[in-house]
């Protein structure tokens, strides 16, 4: 990870390198250029400086000679040469005459002196001369050879023996006399450098004319020591020099080589060619000598003679380079001392940053006493208070949080998550003490009701009392609310019994000085060491038991409950293969009506067999697959299998009649049931109204509206809905009022305690009657006894199931059944309308018969009027059933007992004349109703209505709805008070 | 560098430039107007022939009569005079292509060249020609009128009679005739002349005082152009390109205005000089002419003119022929000459100097013979001799000195005692003008190459002889003089001259001749072609010579 800090600073650094870097270019270049311009600038000034030096020596020479020379020709009488014979013409050949000789001799003596005199006063003004004379030609005179004066030693210029022009030695350096030099010069010139007297010399010579002709030279002398002083002592840089050359590009000085060397021993990559420029102008001329780099510039003088300045590349580039090299170390430096400031800077601005990141970190890994140090008023410092202000808030919004996520809202006791941890804690804290820890379980009984009377604001009340009440004798932190009314609390195996007691006492009084009846469960550790969370599930399990129970319960969970926990796990774990290996069978019980006694549904219910525990009831694999939601699975396993068991029968050619399947309350929560069922009858091509579903009341009871939509939608797909176990709970009318049910099954509970009382039996008459009046069917199942069903087809209830018909059997067994003739007979469906409708008449509600004449008084009277249905076949009659008030009436006025015999019309000659019976056969023919009045036994007139409610189809038997009105003798209030 | 940067950065320009115009339509006809405008920025000023010059006050060269080199180089004349390969003078057509000269001498008939063009463009016609003359004669600053004051009318012009030249007579734009008023065979000489240069009337008339004096008024038709002219400093001439005689050899002419002899040489010396009159120079000529060092650059002409001494007849004891005759004789005329000159020179015996046209090669010479001067002079009855004045013009040179020196002694030899007077300059010319002075030295140069421009101006008439201080006596020879003049045939002419001379000079000994002087010039090693006029002048003859420039 490259932090803020590296970044800037290899930023930063990056951007000073690359300046640096340019600006060092381009400075190098610059000063390159700059510094090779100074050299070329120092170089020609030096050299202009010594040319104009040397100029100005050699000028003074020149003038001095010049001056001298002019006097010497203008001193000079042409006519007295000419008188002496000295000018020649070329028509006068005659010799001179010795006179002539003489005074021409004489003359020039005189001459030389006089020019002497001059020239010895000129010379002495001239700086720097080693000696002047003047040579006479030969040819004007053998004898006047002029004069010569030198300097020798120390002295000054000291008059010398005359130089005899004919009797020179040659100069090696001149490669002749010098004085034939000069003469072959033949104007004013320098010459030079040759030895002369022993010294080298440059001399300046004019050549002296008269009338044309050749008088003689008049020169000085220099001394090239003189010259070579001039530009000995110049140097340049280290090692440069300043060297002289004669016109032709010799040395006349050089520190290394000697007078008179070549051009060429310089080792110049220049021809002398580049020497006739007046100077070497802007550029410097550079070369390699002896393996030196070296740059020269050089100017020539007026003479011709060149001043070269040399110098060693090398040492005219050592400033720049030097310059360069420092220039490079300061910027390394620079470099160096930017990057430690920046990394100071910025490690200073990044610091409380660092601070910020480790205690954002710190933060994040929820640890909120992060503080912070930096108080600066920058935008960090900002930050930081930011940062700071937020850690409390976020410190604060935590602990809220935490207390809202550890704690109840409502009661402030722990909740389920933070008392599994405080239980955890606990357990270890008993367990240490050589304790048994137990878990307890609490439930408030009835609390629904308590907030259906009260309202939720008042239930809320009653809970939050309750856990004032379980933390004030568990202890705050030994207790929670689970959830709605129940609540766990851990506690000391030994003292449990002693705590729960207290809280049952204060329940006692804890509704308004009424009872709080609460359900407990507990589960000692000592059974079984479990998890926390395990134990809780068994005391709840333990409490569950005792569900139903209104009254406070203590429940401790046993051997049993273990045992049947077992059996649950195995249960939730085999289901899968219990359905593939087939270990789930689907029974069948049938359902019979109870108007003709055939079979007309049948409920499938599934059992499982298991290898392993064997037969297991349902009401353990229910409930666990349940809890498990895997219930679903079992319910559309048993779907599937009724449907193949259909599709059998079909095969088989057997009736095929409705069957009943049982859905839970979980099959809701797991999959869209509905669909699933409809998918699975529609695959099958089975008619969904045979295919009926129960849902019993307390899968209705918690989400109503839901479940009343769901019921919506398997009523509008035709699928009959059944409401099972009517009355085994909390069954509210209210429900019946709300949702329509295709049936309502009455639990079996009612057929066992059919026995102890009338009150039940008064409760059953009259739930049926209530059905009846809403139009529902009714079925009541567990009926095992004749009288059982004698009752039920009394009051009026349609269906009956019950061992008194047949215990749940596998289809298999039914079929072997069915071949054997042992079975039940089969209700042909087509006489199923007409048998519906013969049990959905009420016998109870004269509206059925009446067929919606509104008359006050008629409904009044004969609410309670003695009915009968008749079913009528051919001349043949009999009862199908009747009212208590038709038996009533049967046994008071005609003193016989209701009897559903078939009886033959014909079999009696009085009854052929009965009117009532002519009525009944008039109607089983053409329908409608009939009001007859027909005297039975004495006095007794009986004012019956009669209708034709249906027609079997089958069969071709009417069913007749018969009605006593009114009885003559008899007054209504006396039949009405008939029971 | 700043100079290569700036070049750069120039060529940069230049080139964005160039593509912009040669991508710009239309707009290279004005690029050619252009660079015809700036024609001459084309040169380059280091090819130009480097010559010294004395700085003129004009140019106009009908108004001086010391500065020609303009006159010679910008203009041109209606011929030019040059020598034959045997010597003798030639008139050479120039402006005008040819020309008839009538019977009687008097009419003649010229023809101009065809397309001949000054250098504004302008073409040249008979009446520029007119204008010329006319402006030659009425120019109230002209000195040079003589050259055409024999054409019928000039007087009259001149006078302001007339404004018209009587004898000028345009026959159309490029003929025109000329009558003068008596037969002169040297008219077509005259013509020669640097001051009968042709100028261009419009353009001239439009400069007015300007003419001479500002390059742009200064309008020829010669090789080159005058294109400036610096004060203090020099002129700068360039090629006429579009000269009917065709392109000059070099590029122009960079006239350095110098007169100190030291300087000259410095600049020669350095290569600054392409043409090096020796005279120039002095003492220091010498330098050129020894050694061996500039012999292969020395370039020699005769010069026509001829160095004399003056012998006033009409004074004491000079009117006696046998005095003069001696006084001839006593000079030893090889010695003077080299005592004075090395030697660089011709021995003179007549009036005409060598190189002049009718010079007689034939004449005898004048012996030296200082025993047979004594005799004539004792025959004179002068046998101890006589004294004389000599004078010298405090202005004139040393030679003039050397030679009068040198003449003195070889005089007192025979005894002529002469003394030699330097008188002021004014006074010089005064009394020499009147005849007065008794002997003095000068020389004459050959205005035109011509005998009448000798005799003429010495002998021709009394006024004339008076004028020099000669005061030659006899009528008679002075009469043939003029009649001479009017000989047409040349030949004649010029047999009549040399009798003349013979006479005048070895018979009457009316005065010395001593000698002709060879002219020198040296050249820079970089001029080729350098040549001279007959008159021994280079000025003429630039457009002859050419510059050997560096790169080549």
């Amino acid at each position: 990870m490259h932090s803020i800090r590296s970044k800037i600073a290899i930023i930063t650094v990056l951007v000073i390198l690359t300046s640096v870097l340019s600006v060092f270019g381009a400075s190098y270049f610059i000063i390159q250029r700059e510094t090779d311009q100074n050299s070329v600038d120092m170089m020609n000034l030096i050299n202009s400086d010594t040319n104009k030096a040397l100029e100005k020596y050699f000028e003074s020479i020149e003038q001095s000679v010049e001056i001298t020379s002019n006097i010497a020709i203008d001193d000079l009488d042409s006519v007295v040469l000419a008188n002496y014979g000295a000018i020649k013409t070329g028509t006068d050949i005659s010799a001179q005459t010795p006179d002539q000789i003489k005074a021409l001799d004489d003359y020039l003596e005189s001459y030389c002196n006089r020019v002497q005199g001059l020239f010895s006063g000129v010379a002495e003004n001239t700086q720097g001369i080693n000696s002047y004379y003047y040579c006479i030609s030969p040819e004007i005179s053998k004898n006047v050879h002029g004069f010569f004066y030198m300097k020798e030693g120390k002295t000054g210029l000291i008059e010398k023996d005359p130089l005899d022009a004919s009797n020179l030695t040659p100069s090696e350096q001149l490669g002749a006399t010098w004085y034939d030099t000069a003469v072959d010069m033949g104007r004013p010139g320098w010459v030079g450098p040759y030895i002369f007297q022993k010294e080298w010399v440059y001399s300046y010579f004019v050549p002296i004319y008269k009338a044309g002709m050749l008088i003689g030279v008049l020169g000085m002398d220099i001394p090239c020591e003189i010259l070579m002083d001039q530009v000995k002592d110049i140097s340049i840089y280290d090692t440069g020099f300043v060297c002289l050359l004669d016109k032709d590009a010799k040395v006349i000085y050089h520190p290394d080589l000697p007078i008179t060397s070549d051009l060429d021993e310089l080792q110049l990559s220049v021809s002398s060619e580049t020497f006739t420029k007046e100077n070497s102008g802007n550029d410097l001329i550079r070369y390699e000598a002896h393996g030196t780099k070296r740059q020269m510039s050089f100017s020539t003088l007026s003479n011709g003679m060149h001043v070269v300045c040399i110098a060693p590349t090398e040492e005219i580039n050592a400033p720049w380079i030097t310059l360069i090299r420092d220039i490079a170390l300061i910027t390394v430096i620079v470099i160096f001392v930017f990057v430690f400031l920046i990394l100071l800077v910025i490690g200073a601005l990044t610091r409380p940053l660092k601070q910020l990141t480790n205690a954002s970190k710190r933060l994040a890994d929820a640890d909120y006493d992060v503080d912070l140090t930096y108080q600066g008023k920058d935008e960090i410092g900002a930050l930081t208070n930011a940062f700071m202000r937020m850690r409390d808030q976020l410190k604060l919004y935590i602990e809220n949080l935490n207390h809202q996520i550890f704690y109840d809202t409502m009661t402030d006791i722990p909740n389920m998550r933070h008392f599994f941890k405080l239980a955890v804690e606990e357990k270890k804290r008993i367990l240490s003490e050589g304790l048994d820890p137990v878990m307890v379980y609490i439930d408030i009984i009835g609390i629904r009701y308590y907030n259906r009377q009260y309202g939720f604001e008042m239930g809320d009340k009653l809970i939050m009392d309750f856990s004032k009440i379980l933390a004030e004798n568990f202890g705050e932190h030994r207790i929670c609310r689970f959830s709605g009314d129940h609540f766990t609390a851990v506690a000391e195996g030994d003292k449990v019994d002693e705590i729960l007691q207290k809280v049952l006492d204060e329940c006692r009084t804890a509704v308004d000085g009424k009872e709080l009846p609460i359900r407990v469960g507990i589960y000692n550790n000592a059974l079984e060491d479990v998890d926390v969370n395990v134990a809780c599930d068994r005391a709840k399990f333990a409490a569950d038991r005792k569900k139903g129970e209104l009254s406070s319960t203590i429940t401790y969970y046993d051997e049993d409950m273990l045992k049947r926990n077992e059996i649950n796990v195995h249960i939730i774990q085999n289901l899968d293969r219990a359905i593939e290996e087939g270990w789930i069978k689907v029974y069948y019980q049938p359902i019979v009506r109870a108007s003709n006694g055939q079979v007309c549904d049948e409920e499938a219910l599934a059992r499982w067999i298991d290898p392993e525990l064997g037969f297991l009831s349902p009401g353990y694999f229910i409930p666990a697959l349940e809890q498990a939601k895997l219930i679903y699975k079992l319910d559309l396993y048993v779907l599937e299998q009724v449907l193949k068991k259909m599709k059998k029968q079909k095969e088989l050619g057997y009736y095929l009649i409705s069957q009943s399947i049982n859905l839970s309350r979980m099959d809701f929560e797991s999959c869209d049931i509905v669909e699933e069922i409809r998918k699975r009858v529609d695959a099958e091509g089975i008619d969904h109204s045979l295919i009926s579903v129960e849902i019993t009341e307390s899968v209705i009871g918690e989400e109503f509206d839901f479940m009343k939509e769901q019921v919506a939608r398997f009523q509008k797909l035709g699928f009959p809905v059944w409401m099972d176990d009517f009355g085994s709970g909390y069954s509210s009318l209210d429900v019946l009022h709300q949702l329509h049910f295709d049936l309502i099954k009455f639990d079996m509970r009612f057929m066992e305690r059919f026995d102890e009382g009338e009150e039940g039996k008064i409760i059953v008459t009259e739930l049926v009657n209530m059905a009846i009046s809403l139009g529902l069917d009714t079925l009541c199942e567990g009926v095992e006894l004749e009288e059982q069903v004698e009752f039920l087809r009394e009051i009026g209830c349609t269906r009956i199931q019950g061992y008194y018909y047949g215990k749940p059997t596998p289809f298999e067994e039914i079929v072997a059944k069915i071949e054997r003739g042992e079975a039940l007979t089969v209700e042909n469906p087509e006489e199923a309308d007409y048998y519906a409708s013969i049990g959905r008449l009420n016998l109870y509600d004269f509206s059925t018969l009446s067929n919606g004449e509104n008359d006050e008084i008629m409904t009044q009277y004969f609410n309670s009027l003695p009915m009968c249905i008749i079913e009528v076949n051919d001349t043949k009659l009999w009862y199908n059933r009747c009212n208590r008030s038709y038996r009533d009436f049967l046994k008071r006025t005609l003193n016989i007992d209701f009897k559903t015999l078939k009886r033959d019309i014909l079999d009696t000659k009085d009854r052929e004349e009965s009117t009532f019976l002519k009525a009944i056969m008039h109607c089983c023919r053409e329908g409608g109703r009939l009001i007859v009045d027909e005297k039975m036994g004495q006095d007794t007139y009986v004012h019956t209505l009669i209708r034709r409610i249906g027609v079997n189809p089958v069969t071709g038997t009417s069913a007749i709805a018969v009605a006593i009105l009114t009885i003559a003798n008899e007054s209504t209030s006396g039949m009405a008070t008939t029971k | 560098m700043k100079n290569d940067h700036f070049c750069r950065l120039f060529l940069c320009v230049l080139l964005t430039a160039s593509i912009f115009v040669d991508t710009s339509c239309g707009s290279q006809t004005s690029t050619s107007k252009t660079l015809q405008q700036f024609e001459p920025k084309k040169y380059e000023i280091s090819h130009f022939l480097v010559a010294v010059e004395d700085e003129p006050d004009t140019v106009d060269f009908q108004c001086t009569s010391i500065h020609y080199t303009i006159a010679q180089n910008v203009f041109n004349r209606l011929v030019e005079m040059e020598n034959d390969e045997a010597g003798n003078m030639q008139i050479l057509p120039s402006l005008a292509k040819s020309w008839e000269i009538s019977d009687d001498g008097r009419e003649y008939t010229f023809h101009l060249q065809e397309a001949v063009e000054f250098s504004n463009g302008k073409p040249l016609t008979a009446s520029d020609v007119q204008f010329t003359f006319e402006r030659l004669l009425t120019h109230p600053d002209s000195c040079n009128s003589d050259i055409v004051d024999i054409i019928v009318g000039a007087g009259e012009l001149e006078s302001g009679e007339t404004d018209h030249l009587e004898g000028f007579r345009i026959l159309d734009d490029l003929n025109f005739v000329i009558t003068i008023e008596q037969p002169f065979e040297a008219f077509l000489a005259c013509l020669s002349m640097p001051g009968a240069s042709i100028l261009d009337q419009e353009s001239t008339m439009a400069a007015g005082d300007l003419f001479g004096k500002d390059p742009k008024w200064t309008i020829g038709t010669g090789s080159f152009v005058l294109r400036k002219w610096t004060p203090g400093e020099g002129m700068l001439l360039t090629a006429n390109q579009h000269c009917w005689m065709g392109i000059p050899k070099c590029e122009g002419l960079d006239l350095r205005f110098v007169n100190d002899a030291r300087e000259i040489r410095r600049m020669f010396e350095n290569g600054e000089i392409d043409v090096l009159d020796l005279d120039e120079l002095g003492n220091a000529a010498e330098f050129f002419l020894h050694g061996s060092e500039y012999q292969d650059r020395l370039f020699s002409v005769p010069r026509i003119g001829i160095t004399y001494i003056a012998i006033n007849e009409s004074i004491e004891p000079l009117s006696d022929v046998r005095v003069r005759k001696a006084m001839q004789m006593a000079i030893n005329r090889p010695v003077l000459l080299a005592a004075v000159y090395g030697g660089r020179g011709q021995i003179e015996n007549g009036i005409f100097p060598h190189g002049l046209y009718g010079y007689n090669p034939d004449l005898p010479e004048i012996p030296y013979d200082p025993e047979a001067a004594k005799e004539l002079l004792a025959k004179a009855g002068l046998e101890d001799g006589f004294d004389l004045t000599v004078s010298v013009n405090s202005a004139s040179t040393r030679w003039e000195l050397q030679v009068l020196e040198m003449a003195k002694s070889m005089w007192d030899e025979v005894g002529i005692r002469a003394k030699i007077k330097v008188i002021d300059e004014s006074d010089f010319m005064s009394k020499r003008k009147n005849g007065e002075l008794a002997c003095y030295t000068a020389q004459w140069m050959a205005d035109f190459n011509d005998p009448d421009n000798f005799i003429y101006t010495f002998f021709g008439n009394s006024h004339n002889t008076t004028y020099r201080s000669l005061c030659y006596s006899d009528e008679k020879v002075m009469k043939r003089i003029q009649q001479a003049r009017v000989i047409s045939d040349s030949k004649e002419r010029i047999k009549e001259y040399q009798d003349l001379e013979r006479i005048i000079v070895q018979e009457d000994a009316a005065w010395i001749p001593l000698y002709s002087r060879t002219r020198y010039y040296v050249t820079s090693e970089r001029l080729q072609g350098i040549q001279a006029s007959w008159n021994g002048s280079v000025k003429n003859k630039y457009c002859e010579m050419s510059i050997i420039s560096d790169e080549e």
